[in-house]
C-alpha cells in the first residue's frame, strides 16, 4: 500500500513540476519583472527581434539572430537555436531567457534553465494578436511605451486600413498555401500566421484545421481546385521559384488546377510570409492585398 | 505451388486493386470511376482516376512486391528470418542520398527517386565490400549491414542538424507513403522492379540450394560467394527502386516473407510469388486506409507498418527464442 502511495505521490509531483514549467511574461514574479531588462538572452531570430523592437538589449542570442537590425554588437553568439548549451547560458548570468514554446528543444532547455533559477519566458506567436500581446508584455518590462505605439499601434492601423479596403460582396476565393523545404512540401492550415493574413483579406484556405494530420491529399487539392497557390520557401527563393514553376507546368495533376492554368501560383516573400513579420506585419498585409486584388 | 493457388493469389490482388480504385472519399464515386474507365467522365474525374489513383495503385503494387521479395531474398540468402532491407541499412542508405541530393539540388523533387536508388545500391556495395573482407559469411553480411546502417543514420542526423531547411518535418521524411507520388518516379522505378523480379524468380532454384547451408551448396557446385552477392544485389535493386517511389517503408520486407513462410513450406519460386502478391495486397490496403481514413488528409503507409511491424518483430524474436529453447 505504502508503495502505491509513493508511486502516486511521485506521479503527482512530476505532473506538478511539468505544470509549473513555461511562464508567460505576466506570470513572472514582481521581483523577476523588476530585475529583467538588463541581462536578457533571446534564442531565435524572431524572439531577438521582438525584444529589440521592445527597446531591449541582449547579452546573448542564437546564430540565426546575428543579422537582426538593431542588435547590440556585444551580444554573444550562442550557436544554433536548438543546440545551445545551458552552461553557456548560465555563464552569461541572464535575468531573463526568451524561448519558443512550440520548439521541443527550446522547451526542454527552458525547463532545465528554470531548475537552476533562470527566469524563462516562452513565446508562441500564431497570429497578429499574439504579437501584440507579447509586445505589450515586453514593452512593459522595458518601460518603452513609445515603442509599443510605434511597433504595435501604428502597425495595427496599417493592417486595419488594408482590411477595410477588402470588397464586402466579393465572391470568396480559395487558396492553398504550400510551405516548401528542399525535400518536401506541406500545406499550411489556418493556424499558420500567413493564412490568417489571407483569411482576413477574404480568402478561404482549402486546408482544414480540424485534422491532426498534415499531409493534404492530392485528390483533395484537385477536387477543391484553389484559385490561388501560394508557395513559401524555407531556403533559396530563386531555386524554389524555378523548381516550382517546372513542377506546376510539367505535372499533369497540378496542371489541371485553375490556379496553375491562370498563372496564379505565387512565390511569397520569405521575410514577410515565411518568418513572423513582427513590425512588418502591416507590410505583409499590403503585399498580400496587392497579390489578391492587384492594386496597392 | 499448385496452379489453383497462383490463380487465387492473382484474384485477391485484382480484387484489392479494384477496391483501391473504386473506394472514393466523396471526390469521385465508384460509378464515376467506371465512367472514366469507359472513356466518359469530367476532366476533374479523369485527372483523379488516371493521374492520381491509378499511378498510386501501380506504385503500391510495385513497391509492395519489390520490398517483400527483397526481404525474402535476404532472409533465405542469409538464413536469418530477421533480415530485411531496413535492418541491413539499405533503406537508410536511400534516405541519406535523398538528403544529400536535396542539399545540392534543393526543391528538385523529380531527381529524388534516382538519388534514393543510387543510395540503396551504393550502400549494398559497401556492405558487400565490407562483408567480403571478412569472408562473406552470413553473420559478417548482417553485421556489416548494421554497421553501415548506423553510419547512414548518424550522417542523416548531421545533415539535418547542419541544414534543417532540407527537411520540413523529420517524422514525415522517415515515414514513407504515396501522398506526394510523382508519375516520373513510377516511370523510373517500375522498369527496374519488373525485370529484377523476373531475374530473381529465374534464379530461385539456386536460392533453394543456398538455404541448405554454405558447405552443402558448395558441394552441389554452387559458387556461394557469387550467388550470395547476386541475391543481395537483386534485393538492393528492388528495395532501392521501391524507396525511390514511396520513401522509407520499414517492416514490409520483414513481415510479409515471415507470414508467407508460416503458410507455405515449398520452394523459393512459390515463396517469391506469394511474397510478391501478399506484399502488393498489404501495401495497397495500407494505402487505401491511409488516404481514406482522415480525408482530405493522409496517414502515411509507413505509419501503419511501423505500428504493426515493431510488435511483429518482438513476436518473431520470442518465437525464435522458444524454438531455440525447445
Amino acid at each position: 500500500m505504502s508503495k502505491k502511495i509513493s508511486y502516486v505521490a511521485m506521479v503527482l509531483t512530476f505532473a506538478m513540476l511539468l505544470a509549473g514549467c513555461g511562464k508567460s511574461v505576466s506570470a513572472l514574479s514582481e521581483k523577476e519583472q523588476a530585475e529583467t531588462g538588463k541581462r536578457v538572452i533571446a534564442l531565435s531570430e524572431s524572439n531577438a527581434e521582438l525584444w529589440i523592437l521592445a527597446g531591449g538589449t541582449l547579452v546573448g542570442t542564437s546564430e540565426d539572430a546575428l543579422d537582426v537590425e538593431g542588435l547590440n554588437p556585444d551580444a554573444q553568439n550562442l550557436g544554433d537555436m536548438d543546440h545551445v548549451s545551458l552552461e553557456a547560458i548560465a555563464a552569461l548570468e541572464p535575468e531573463l531567457l526568451i524561448l519558443f514554446e512550440t520548439d521541443p528543444a527550446q522547451k526542454a532547455l527552458g525547463e532545465a534553465a528554470q531548475e537552476i533559477g533562470i527566469p524563462v519566458v516562452f513565446t508562441n506567436i500564431d497570429g497578429y494578436a499574439d504579437y501584440e500581446k507579447v509586445m505589450k508584455e515586453f514593452t512593459d518590462l522595458t518601460g518603452r511605451e513609445d515603442l509599443y505605439e510605434k511597433n504595435v499601434v501604428q502597425v495595427r492601423d496599417r493592417i486595419d486600413s488594408v482590411v477595410s479596403k477588402v470588397p464586402e460582396n466579393a465572391e470568396p476565393k480559395t487558396y492553398l498555401l504550400l510551405h516548401v523545404s528542399a525535400t518536401k512540401s506541406k500545406a499550411e492550415k489556418n493556424d499558420y500566421f500567413a493564412s490568417e493574413i489571407f483569411n482576413n483579406l477574404g480568402l478561404e484556405n482549402i486546408a482544414l484545421d480540424e485534422s491532426a494530420f498534415n499531409e493534404l491529399s492530392m485528390e483533395a487539392i484537385v477536387t477543391a481546385d484553389p484559385d490561388y497557390i501560394f508557395v513559401v520557401p524555407r531556403g533559396d527563393e530563386t531555386k524554389a521559384r524555378e523548381s516550382f514553376g517546372e513542377i506546376f507546368e510539367s505535372d499533369s495533376a497540378w496542371q489541371s488546377l485553375s490556379a496553375v492554368k491562370n498563372g496564379r501560383y505565387i512565390l511569397l516573400d520569405k521575410d514577410l510570409f515565411g518568418l513572423k513579420p513582427n513590425d512588418h506585419w502591416g507590410e505583409a498585409y499590403e503585399e498580400a492585398y496587392k497579390i489578391v486584388y492587384g492594386v496597392e | 505451388m499448385k496452379k489453383r493457388a497462383y490463380m487465387v493469389s492473382c484474384l485477391i490482388l485484382l480484387v484489392t486493386a479494384a477496391i483501391s480504385l473504386l473506394a472514393g472519399n466523396g471526390s469521385v464515386s465508384s460509378s464515376e470511376v467506371f465512367d472514366c474507365l469507359l472513356g466518359g467522365g469530367t476532366a476533374l474525374q479523369k485527372v483523379i482516376v488516371f493521374q492520381i489513383r491509378i499511378p498510386r495503385i501501380v506504385a503500391a503494387v510495385a513497391s509492395g512486391a519489390a520490398l517483400s521479395v527483397s526481404g525474402y531474398l535476404l532472409q533465405n540468402n542469409l538464413n536469418n528470418t530477421l533480415a530485411s532491407p531496413g535492418i541491413l541499412g539499405i533503406n537508410n542508405g536511400a534516405g541519406l542520398f535523398v538528403l544529400l541530393y536535396a542539399c545540392i539540388f534543393p526543391y528538385r523533387y523529380g531527381g529524388k527517386c534516382i538519388a534514393a536508388f543510387l543510395g540503396a545500391v551504393l550502400v549494398t556495395m559497401a556492405i558487400y565490400v565490407l562483408a567480403s573482407g571478412t569472408g562473406m559469411s552470413k553473420t559478417s553480411v548482417v553485421l556489416s549491414g548494421v554497421a553501415i546502417s548506423a553510419f547512414c543514420l548518424s550522417f542523416i542526423d548531421v545533415i539535418i542538424a547542419l541544414k534543417p531547411e532540407t527537411v520540413a518535418d523529420r517524422a514525415a521524411f522517415q515515414l514513407g507513403g504515396f501522398a506526394s507520388l510523382s508519375p516520373s518516379a513510377v516511370l523510373f522505378a517500375v522498369p527496374v522492379i519488373v525485370p529484377v523480379l523476373i531475374l530473381a524468380w529465374l534464379f530461385a532454384p539456386s536460392l533453394d540450394i543456398l538455404v541448405m547451408g554454405d558447405e552443402t551448396a558448395g558441394a552441389l557446385g554452387i559458387n556461394v560467394r557469387r550467388y550470395r552477392g547476386a541475391f543481395i544485389f537483386f534485393a538492393a535493386l528492388l528495395s532501392g527502386a521501391a524507396v525511390s517511389m514511396c520513401g522509407i517503408i520499414g517492416f514490409l520486407g520483414l513481415i510479409v516473407p515471415n507470414v508467407v513462410r508460416m503458410f507455405y513450406k515449398g520452394n523459393s519460386r512459390g515463396g517469391q510469388f506469394l511474397c510478391m502478391v501478399s506484399g502488393s495486397v498489404f501495401l495497397m490496403i495500407c494505402d487505401l486506409l491511409g488516404r481514406n481514413l482522415v480525408f482530405p488528409y493522409e496517414i502515411p503507409c509507413g505509419l501503419f507498418l511501423s505500428i504493426i511491424g515493431a510488435p511483429f518483430m518482438v513476436w518473431m524474436l520470442i518465437k525464435k527464442r522458444k524454438r531455440l529453447g525447445a
